[in-house]
């Protein structure tokens, strides 16, 4: 009779903990896609970035002008226009969904579609690739599961899906208990080896809880380029023509 | 006189610009100064160059002044002033360099100014989703990268293209022009542009000279067969949308060929030739989408020259006594022809980068009657010459943060005979906005003759640049 209970004990407790981490993962993750890019994110969001790239002793600083509209059930919209410097201004980057980037090029008045092969390479020489600052949410491409919980954090082990075309292999996200959002992303290349490292941080806006600084590090590189919101305006109501190739084209203001 | 008057039009909108506009937030000015200096490798008494090793080609100092704003949220204009000047000291004849009657050097000092844009743009005119620019505008169709055959509406710089400056390889001149985009949906767009303006190509220094001699006439005459009113204007139509991740565009253009043709030869006693502006219609699609990983393009326009007769009157000679001259007319082109063009570039890992492209039918190629072949020595392989096909090949390198890039690009000419044409350049972004690059113009192989590029092969040369945009 006692060994049939703690048999039981022990089926139960193994069941249970199946249940809780797998569920956990899970929950985890879309509370934090929740937060990004889900019911809970901001409708829209204007902003002034601040892109700084560090390489060697040299820093190089670029403004940006920012938009992104959150769609629920379909991709996030984002539209990116330079400010500065003179050389780069009014260059413009729109993504539609992963499969829809485009490139507005003032010097030779052209919009290119940026290809797959694309989207790895450096976004305008910084540490950060197009499908860094396109990417909206994991759980489409990733598989995830817990691997560390502590008081504060939760750390996320992602894994990519079969047939997903995503450079990083695996991620391993350190999420905030407080915010439910990211604080560091860790991620891998195809061959497991650690490629970047991002540390993030986030401001409270209103009811928001919103990312706004990032220190994207090439780990094998030894450079960093780091990205600060500024003037984060939310919820504006931002009319969807503004996320459309005639709007890429225009002078910012 | 003009130059005056140009000269105080740029004072005032500098001045302007700096007072009056200066409270205005939404007002940008920025610009661009420039070095481009080449000298020559090779000796060469050739059609184009005469030049010894070690001579300069050109030594310009280019500056760009632009000036943007809105005006409000609906209503934006642009203006673009670009200024050339040489090191050199500008010597005449019959004078010393003098100066200007204010001590100013406009006399003795080389110095070119060119209003390259000014437009206004109107977002929502009268209608949602309906935009007007009207001004002169750089207006781009197709989706070729360099070189592609839609790209009618604003002619070739073919000056600009004999100074082996890579920032200027097949540029286009803005153009007047009415500018009407409409939006018909996320990915559609029904463009109508009406140009105010003939479009003419602006042709290298000491061209005229080069083509009496070429042909061996004393006299040229150029005419155009346009009329300055509506009815005849330039105009095209665009229709651009996506449908399954594929870009299309389909477009029509009216107007007139913006480079001279040959119409007539006279061999009299004074051999003289007629060049002239002739009108062409050019139907056209293009697209560009995603394979692979890779970027794919392509173009196809079918050119509709209007009728155009060739004359060639030859002295009819009989026992040594002139009696009379013989009239041969018929017709210049064939009644349409293609032109196309398809390629592609992928983005290796590490910085690489290739790009390729073929294309079939350069901006200057004509499919000729077979009359015009004959009579007009119209051939392969030169310019204003038949249809040729090219390969244009562009690798490149770019490493540490995009800071140095290396590049090879270059012309292979695949027609009756081959030529090879390399343009290596180095580039060193050496701070934001300050870039300095190094490169070479060299023909490395091709029959000198029978080539379109081979007749460069004695101009090789390397080019210094140095750029600051501010």
């Amino acid at each position: 009779m006692r060994k049939k209970t703690i048999v039981l004990i022990i089926g139960f407790m193994f069941i249970f903990s199946l249940f809780l981490f797998s569920e956990t993962a899970d929950s985890i993750l879309k509370k934090t896609e929740d937060k990004m890019i889900g019911a809970k994110a901001p409708k829209d969001t204007e902003a002034v970035m601040i892109m700084e790239i560090h390489k060697g002793s040299s820093v190089k600083v670029r403004k940006l002008k920012v938009w992104t509209k959150n769609n629920l059930n379909s991709d996030d919209w984002k539209l990116m226009k330079f400010i500065s410097p003179a050389d780069v201004k009014n260059v413009g980057f729109l993504t539609i969904s992963e499969n829809d980037m485009f490139l507005y090029l003032p010097e030779f008045h052209r919009i290119r579609r940026i290809a797959s092969s694309s989207k790895k390479d450096s976004f305008m020489g910084s540490d950060f690739s197009y499908d860094d600052l396109s990417s909206s949410g994991f759980s489409k491409n990733y598989t995830s599961e817990i691997i560390k919980e502590t008081d504060n954090v939760w750390v996320l082990k992602l894994s990519r899906k079969k047939g997903v075309k995503k450079p990083y292999s695996k991620i391993i996200l350190h999420i905030s208990k407080k915010t439910e959002l990211p604080i560091i992303m860790e991620s891998f290349d195809n061959s497991g080896n650690i490629w970047k490292k991002a540390e993030e941080k986030t401001k409270r806006i209103g009811k928001y809880d919103v990312v706004s600084f990032i220190k994207m590090k090439d780990m094998k590189k030894g450079s960093w380029t780091t990205l600060e919101l500024k003037e984060i305006k939310l919820n504006k109501g931002l009319n969807k023509k503004i996320f459309s190739k005639r709007f890429l084209k225009k002078r910012v203001k | 006189m003009k130059k005056n008057r140009l000269f105080f039009i740029v004072f005032m909108i500098i001045v302007f610009s700096i007072t009056g506009f200066s409270t205005e937030k939404n007002l940008s000015v920025s610009g661009r100064v420039k070095f481009f200096g080449s000298v020559f490798l090779t000796d060469n008494t050739g059609k184009y160059f005469n030049h010894d090793s070690g001579d300069f080609g050109l030594k310009r100092l280019e500056t760009r002044l632009k000036i943007a704003g809105n005006l409000n949220d609906r209503i934006s204009y642009n203006l673009r002033f670009d200024g050339f000047s040489n090191s050199g000291t500008l010597f005449t004849k019959n004078s010393f360099p003098e100066s200007g009657i204010l001590s100013s050097p406009v006399y003795s000092e080389y110095f070119e100014l060119n209003l390259y844009e000014a437009n206004i743009m109107i977002s929502d005119f009268l209608i949602d989703n309906l935009d007007l620019t009207i001004g002169k505008q750089r207006i781009s169709w197709g989706t070729a990268d360099k070189i592609g055959v839609m790209d009618n509406l604003n002619p070739i710089d073919f000056a600009n293209f004999f100074t082996f400056d890579p920032d200027y390889a097949f540029e286009k001149r803005p153009q007047t022009a009415l500018n009407f985009e409409y939006y018909t949906g996320d990915n559609s767009k029904i463009q109508f542009i009406w140009l105010m303006q003939h479009q003419v190509s602006p042709l290298p220094y000491g061209y005229t000279l080069l083509t009496k001699q070429s042909m061996k006439v004393n006299n040229i005459e150029v005419s155009n067969n346009w009329r300055n009113n509506i009815k005849d204007s330039n105009f095209g139509i665009r229709f651009s949308t996506n449908l399954f991740n594929i870009d299309f565009g389909f477009s029509f253009y009216n107007g007139n060929i913006s480079l001279p043709i040959i119409k007539s030869y006279m061999l009299s006693s004074i051999p003289s030739a007629e060049f002239f502006y002739g009108k062409e219609k050019i139907v056209g699609t293009d697209f560009s989408t995603s394979i692979g990983g890779a970027s794919v393009w392509g173009e196809a326009a079918y050119i509709i020259p209007d009728d155009s007769s060739g004359l060639i009157q030859v002295p009819v000679v009989l026992n040594n006594n002139f009696i009379g001259v013989r009239n041969i007319n018929f017709s210049l082109f064939e009644k349409g022809f293609f032109k196309y063009v398809i390629g592609g570039d992928y983005n290796f890992a590490h910085g690489f980068y290739i790009n390729f492209q073929y294309l079939h039918g350069f901006f200057d190629e004509f499919d000729y009657s077979k009359e015009a072949e004959k009579y007009f020595m119209k051939r392969k392989g030169e310019f204003f010459g038949e249809i040729s096909d090219y390969i244009i090949p562009d690798i490149e390198y770019k490493f540490h943060g995009d800071d140095y890039k290396i590049k090879l690009s270059g012309i292979i000419e695949i027609s009756d005979k081959t030529s090879w044409t390399l343009t290596p350049q180095i580039e060193l972004r050496i701070a934001d906005g300050l870039i300095l690059s190094a490169g070479g113009f060299f023909v490395i192989s091709g029959d000198e003759t029978k080539t379109k590029f081979g007749e460069f092969k004695k101009d090789k040369l390397f080019y210094l640049s140095l750029k600051i945009d501010f």
